[in-house]
């Protein structure tokens, strides 16, 4: 089933890819008539992504019926990263078997990559009973996860009425990240109860790599819980992490 | 087939010494296997291997990489995995702790199966180029994040290839003919064709006694190299080949079987490891030279220095290892292939033939020219023109002579007496490192001293022969030290014992008969020659052979020549 579709600003959509592209290795893209989403775990299975672009974020979107794409995700990033953020971006499939990434700026350059067969994943995000939620800049949780890696290989996420804090304790080093709502960095915060929880650096580390420093990113997450981290993609698109987490030690 | 199965079986084997015992518990695992592509893979497994040596594919995950990812997927401090090995003595024992003080989560665990184990090795042996460490890290911690802690020790321990259940060829050759009710010498001649226990096994299951009889060689799967004994003269060899023999000249390099099937050419080394990546030059010659479409053929192949002479055959060895800029090698040490013998022509399986017939095939098929070339042989009664013989090769560099039956037909793995081998001196020993000290003074960070073992098949153990601590530079014990800390088994005062993995070649003054060791033999001053990396600790020589050296020994000091 042929389709076409066109992004402008090439480059918010490499970053978003190669975002994706450090926790997975290949990804099967589901192209609807809605918009394409497409849903991974990482290798490790400690991280579900679930990307969600509606068909509203497109300049344009002709598709019919509906397809799935494997990509090579390695692949993909290094071909969008050859886009420069004014490039418009065209995603083309005839009927063979490889999808066509055109490139218009100066030029327009077209690359053509081929698909390949990629299991999709049959789940459900799980609902879950998170009593925790926090809206803040992408920068505070860049500069977070960073500051974190110099002492240790988790971060504990900790919430309560008026105060989000992001700790991380090494053997001999500690960092502690604190926010009000006072802050410029803390958008909003809803805390049912005080909410405790770490997770793995590297990990969280992947999941930061993309987000813009002026995104809203809002986190949720329960106690000794999973961490549920969104970020928008043009309003109405959103890419949505799921890491598990690390249990305290006894 | 759950994993967990295979890694009760390791425990199980593990815990006894007695060798009927390990043979029934691996009989007993194989009946259980009912899937064909297990059957396949469970033998090697139970080896402790995830391929045969002669598959090219190798894992490259060294021990950092490995509590790397057991350190991902248990969210357990990596300094802290390797610090316990310290109190557990063993790598695998310390993943098992982690693994029991898990932390990290994950989504929609699965238990581990057999397949799955193997699909994600193969995953990591097969992932190379940038990045390629990355991602079997997560690779690997997607196996751990699924194990439990019994299934991460011995997991562990696969992919370090430090497996240590005894379980060696032989008993592994018994198990399955236990297993199947099929005879061991039908097994045993089935693995001497092909080198694969998995096809072995698969056979002996679905089509018993009958099946295993009618294996023959096939390309693509390497032949086990007929052996030769030594003997102490060209008379006594002209007498033990009944009255005449072919000689040939034993060519000081490193003895290769080449397959060919058009114009894919995989050449083995004499371990059987697969080397055609890094001799191109020679890959290219023989499609040239060798004219069949299909053949496999066997010859040393020698480092040619100036003039024409061979260097020491460590530089051919050198040129297997080497992985990047072969080009360069290609220059540096040029390769030129002595072949001496021909299994496979056409269809035409050649292993029953007489040998003086497969020499006249070989010298048919190929066509000479200076890099490739028929050994330089001679066919006589004489033992004078023998002699002569004898003293051309050594004249030209090389080892000695090889003297052929002209009858005997090729016994694959076999070191029988229809080949023997006449060199001037006695002959170097190959024998694998089981222990060491370290030093004192200048030297007290490098282990200077090691103890030697020989390799007793029967048993599948090393057996101390002596202890070794000149002929080294500098150098070579930093390097040596190097290479034996991460086999370190335990630490006694300045004594190390080590995991017997490197094996090195040793010249001594003679061998005496001593209490010192069980092995009641011992290697008076012995001295360091070369790591024979091109062997592996299953090829060294074995205490049979030491006491075959040293009745030759007595034999010689007795003046019966």
């Amino acid at each position: 089933m042929p389709f076409e579709i066109v992004f402008d600003g090439a480059k918010d959509f490499a970053t978003l890819i190669a975002t994706a592209s450090n926790l997975i290795d290949e990804a099967a893209f589901k192209v609807t008539e809605d918009g394409i989403s497409m849903r991974a775990m990482d290798p490790s299975r400690v991280v579900l992504i679930d990307l969600n672009l509606p068909a509203g974020i497109f300049s344009k979107y002709e598709v019919d019926g509906e397809e799935t794409i494997g990509v090579n995700m390695d692949h993909f990033k290094k071909i969008l990263k050859r886009g420069k953020s004014k490039d418009i971006l065209v995603l083309k499939k005839g009927e063979e078997n490889f999808l066509e990434v055109t490139l218009q700026g100066t030029a327009t350059r077209t690359f053509r990559l081929p698909l390949i067969e990629v299991e999709e994943l049959e789940l459900e995000l799980p609902e879950l009973p998170f009593t925790a939620k926090a809206v803040v800049l992408g920068e505070v949780l860049k500069e977070a996860v960073k500051d974190a890696s110099l002492v240790s290989d988790s971060l504990k996420f900790i919430a309560r009425e008026n105060e989000f804090i992001m700790k991380a304790e090494g053997e001999t080093n500690e960092v502690e990240i604190k926010l009000t709502l006072e802050d410029e960095g803390l958008l909003d915060l809803e805390v049912q109860e005080e909410t405790k929880s770490a997770y793995g650096i590297s990990y969280l580390a992947d999941m930061v790599k993309g987000i813009g420093k002026a995104d809203e990113v809002i986190i949720q997450f329960g106690n000794d819980m999973p961490l549920q981290m969104d970020y928008p993609v043009r309003d109405e698109g959103r890419l949505t992490f799921l890491l598990a987490p690390r249990v305290e030690e006894e | 087939m759950l994993y967990k199965e295979l890694a009760e079986l390791y425990r199980r084997l593990e815990k006894t010494t007695l060798k009927t015992l390990k043979t029934r518990f691996v009989a007993d695992f194989l009946k259980k296997v009912e899937d064909e592509e297990l059957l396949e893979i469970v033998p090697y497994l139970i080896l402790g291997k995830v391929f045969p040596d002669w598959d090219e594919r190798e894992l490259g995950v060294g021990e950092k990489l490995l509590i790397r990812a057991v350190a991902m997927a248990t969210g357990i401090n990596a300094e802290w995995i390797e610090n316990s090995v310290k109190d557990t003595g063993d790598l695998g024992e310390s993943v098992a702790l982690a693994l029991q003080k898990r932390r990290q989560k994950s989504f929609f665990g699965q238990p581990l199966t057999i397949k799955r184990v193997y699909k994600t090795l193969v995953k990591v042996a097969e992932t190379t180029g940038e990045g390629s460490q990355d991602r079997k890290l997560k690779y690997l911690a997607n196996l751990f994040m699924d194990a439990e802690p019994i299934e991460g020790k011995y997991l562990a321990r696969t992919i370090l290839g430090t497996m240590r259940t005894g379980v060696a060829e032989g008993l592994l050759r018994d198990a399955i003919a236990e297993a199947f009710k099929v005879k061991v010498e039908l097994v045993e001649r089935a693995y001497m064709l092909t080198s694969d226990f998995g096809f072995v096994t698969k056979i002996a299951k679905l089509e018993g006694n009958e099946g295993l009889s009618k294996v023959t060689i096939q390309i693509g799967k390497p032949i086990k190299p007929m052996l030769a004994q030594m003997a102490t003269n060209v008379r006594e060899a002209l007498i033990e080949m009944g009255g005449e023999a072919e000689f040939e000249i034993k060519y000081d390099g490193a003895r290769v079987q080449v397959h060919k099937d058009g114009d894919k050419v995989i050449i083995y080394s004499r371990r059987l490891e697969n080397v055609t990546k890094s001799i191109p030059e020679v890959v290219e010659r023989i499609r040239k030279s060798i004219k069949p479409e299909k053949a496999i053929v066997e010859g040393e192949l020698v480092a040619v220095g100036e003039g024409g002479r061979p260097r020491p055959f460590q530089y051919v060895l050198r040129r297997f290892r080497r992985k990047y800029n072969i080009q360069e090698m290609i220059e540096k040490i040029p390769l030129e292939l002595n072949l001496f013998d021909v299994l496979y022509v056409d269809g035409e399986n050649l292993i029953d033939t007489p040998f003086i017939e497969r020499r006249k095939k070989l010298e048919s098929i190929v066509e000479a020219n200076q890099w490739i070339k028929v050994a330089e042989n001679l066919i006589t009664k004489s033992p004078e023109e023998a002699e002569e013989f004898y003293h051309k090769a050594l004249d030209m560099g090389h080892e000695g002579l090889m003297a052929k039956r002209l009858d005997a037909v090729y016994e694959p793995g076999n070191r029988g007496k229809k080949w023997l081998k006449i060199k001037p001196t006695m002959e170097n020993l190959d024998l694998v490192i089981i222990g060491a000290e370290w030093g004192e003074g200048r030297r007290a960070h490098v282990l200077s001293s090691f103890l030697l073992g020989a390799y007793d098949p029967g048993t599948g153990t090393f057996v101390p022969v002596g202890k070794v601590g000149s002929g080294f530079t500098d150098e070579d014990l930093i390097e040596f030290t190097k290479m034996l800390k991460p086999l370190i088994k335990k630490e006694k005062g300045k004594f190390v014992e080590i995991e017997p993995k490197v094996v090195i070649e040793v010249t001594y003054q003679e061998i005496q008969k001593s209490p010192k060791y069980e092995s009641g033999f011992a290697l008076r001053f012995p001295r360091y020659v070369a790591l024979r990396d091109d062997k592996s600790p299953e090829d060294a020589d074995t205490l049979e052979r030491i006491a075959q050296l040293y009745e030759l020994q007595e034999r010689m000091k007795a003046g019966k020549r």
